[in-house]
């Protein structure tokens, strides 16, 4: 699945190839290569200070990285113009926030802009997709409610919303479910899950393991800007590669609803 | 979305075309009652019919070389400081935010003191307007140097804050060493702010200036409404915010540049009107702009019909009243926003 060659050709609809990115001496990312091909849930996992939030804005095309590069499609990242890339893809930030109470229509239209040129008003089209964006987050009835009075997980999903109205090929989020009650995280992964079907697919960073074992197809587990394991969950989310990179026993079982659970952190020195 | 009546928090879809209608009638108000104001009493509106035929009467000749400069400027200058206020509020997602944080304000007025200082416009009187603009893009320019590329915001309001000291320190000491006391007094009641004594000529300087400022801020709605969500987000949806900032500066450094380079300096407008007007406009930041151009020359018109009214023994400047009002109400903003924080 991982193709390091980027000439060679494959169908993926995002794929970074070798990309490092170094700040103030410290390497972030040290040399990952991530596929994401259509249909794919992809999960970023690891813990805090991994990397991840990095290479996702990377392969967003908001940062560029040191060395490697990022392909949208066959074409370098870079090379696409700003519309097209917001066209293609949308952009979960991590504590997403607006700076104006605004209401919550105007912040799902603003998922329009990539379509809209600099004197056009929205028009019907941009209406309907605004509306069925906010059905499908269930945030219908916060509409015309300012996002100043939203509580952190309706605002998630009102971002969500923004994102879902621009109808992108590709999703790249960051730690959508992180101040979602458990309602709403499956919601939300059901969100995302359906939507990385067919030609369109999305990246997701998770620190539930539980839930990334469950909707994801696929797995990076990254530590220390490093890549650790990849592939299916069961390969992926061992009991081995927990306590290295996490430094925590956890136990873990199920089947169609897989299920790990930390148990207590270990003293590597000791242990290991 | 059945309510009818302008109100805060509820229809905003119409409602900026609404209130765009509600302050050009404001406008076209005060103008006719701003024409109508001054020492000697025409009738306007015979007069304007007469400015149109062949042989203009003398009213006419007092309202087109008096009174409508003066109310034309006005209106320039309002809308200027009104659209850039909430350009700049727009970019740094700031409510207190002026368009005289980035400098142009105090180069602008700076420039002028400097021709006034030295005598330079003795034989060219639209020297001093000039030098204002001239002054105000330097001072621009010098914030953008002193921040950087790639600087964030607080970094931006710290250059500008040290170009605005600058250049404030530059005019004092060129008033310690103004050579007499009249030339003293000359120099401190232009910093004021005022409008009478203008002439046509004077709008035509700032006019071209004022117009390019005017197009670029009014095509970056979408752009600021973008802003909202943060730089980066904003990036992510197309949107360059390093350019966008370019922009808008190089637009306020125009039209400030040359509203305080014709006027002297004229405070509070860019900072109150786009704070009044956001609310009616669902708080989006692109649709503030042209209402708050509107707003800016409503105020303008009758801050300085208010100046003619009030009855001092010197002839009070309209910048003196703008403060006056202004402070009290930028102190009320900053109370409320330590009771709200704004984000």
């Amino acid at each position: 699945m991982v193709t390091d060659n980027p000439t060679s050709v494959s169908n993926d609809l995002l794929s970074a190839h070798k990309v490092s990115v170094v700040k103030g001496g410290k390497t972030l990312v040290d040399t990952l290569s991530i596929s994401v091909p259509p249909g794919k849930l992809v999960g970023l996992i690891g813990p805090n200070g991994a990397g991840k939030s990095t290479l996702l804005s990377v392969m967003a095309g908001l940062s560029k990285p040191d060395s490697g590069q990022v392909l949208l499609g066959h074409e370098p990242i870079s090379k696409v113009s700003n519309r097209e890339r917001a066209q293609t893809l949308g952009w979960l930030e991590q504590l997403s926030t607006a700076h104006w109470p605004v209401t919550v229509e105007y912040i799902v239209m603003l998922g329009r802009i990539p379509y809209l040129s600099a004197w056009q008003t929205p028009g019907e089209s941009d209406d309907l997709e605004v509306s069925r964006a906010l059905a499908s987050t269930d945030c219908e009835h916060l509409r015309h409610q300012s996002v100043m009075t939203l509580s952190g997980g309706e605002l998630t999903r009102v971002m969500l919303a923004r994102i879902l109205a621009a109808d992108p090929q590709i999703i790249l989020a960051d730690e959508p479910i992180a101040a979602l009650d458990i309602g709403h995280q499956l919601q939300t992964m059901d969100v995302l899950r359906d939507y990385a079907t067919g030609t369109k697919a999305a990246v997701v960073v998770l620190h539930d393991l539980s839930l990334a074992a469950r909707y994801c197809d696929y797995l990076y587990l990254i530590h220390e800007g490093k890549l650790i394991a990849e592939g299916a969950a069961r390969e992926v989310l061992t009991e081995q590669h927990l306590r290295d990179v996490y430094g925590v026993d956890v136990v873990s079982g199920g089947g169609d609803v897989p299920w790990i659970v930390p148990v207590r952190r270990i003293n590597l020195d000791v242990s290991g | 979305m059945r309510s009818t009546h302008l109100s805060p928090q509820e229809t905003t879809v119409n409602t900026p075309s609404k209130l765009s209608t509600v302050l050009s009638i404001t406008i076209v108000v005060l103008a006719v009652v701003s024409l109508d104001l001054g020492a000697e009493s025409i009738d306007v509106l015979t007069a304007l019919k007469s400015l149109l035929s062949d042989a203009p009467s003398i009213d006419a000749i007092i309202l087109s070389e008096l009174r409508l400069p003066r109310v034309l400027i006005a209106m320039a200058v309002g809308a200027s400081l009104g659209v850039c206020g909430a350009a700049m509020q727009g970019l740094l997602r700031n409510p207190l935010a002026s368009p005289g944080l980035i400098g142009s304000s105090s180069g602008a007025a700076l420039g002028a003191v400097i021709v006034l200082y030295f005598g330079l416009g003795a034989g060219f009187a639209q020297a001093v307007p000039l030098a204002g603009m001239l002054g105000s893009l330097i001072a621009t320019a010098l914030v953008f140097l002193l921040a950087g590329r790639e600087a964030n915001v607080t970094t931006l309001i710290l250059a500008g804050v040290a170009v605005n000291a600058m250049a404030t320190a530059s005019m004092s000491l060129l008033l310690n060493f103004a050579p007499s006391p009249f030339a003293m007094r000359e120099l401190v009641l232009w910093t004021l702010g005022d409008l009478s004594d203008r002439s046509m000529l004077d709008l035509w300087v700032m006019l071209p200036c004022t117009l390019v400022g005017w197009f670029l801020l009014v095509g970056c709605g979408r752009q600021l409404d973008a802003l909202t969500l943060g730089e980066r987000t904003a990036s992510s949806l197309g949107v360059s915010p390093g350019f966008l900032r370019w922009r808008i500066f190089i637009a306020v450094s125009l039209a400030v540049g040359a509203a305080v380079a014709t006027t002297g300096m004229i405070g509070f407008i860019g900072l109150v009107v786009p704070h009044l007007i956001r609310p009616w406009v669902g708080h989006a930041p692109g649709k503030l702009l042209v209402p708050s151009a509107l707003g800016g020359s409503a105020m303008l018109l009758a801050a300085d019909i208010g100046v003619r009214l009030i009855p001092t023994q010197n002839l009070l400047k309209v910048g003196v009243l703008t403060s006056l009002v202004g402070a009290p109400f930028f102190l009320h903003l900053i109370l409320r926003s330590r009771r709200h924080g704004y984000r």
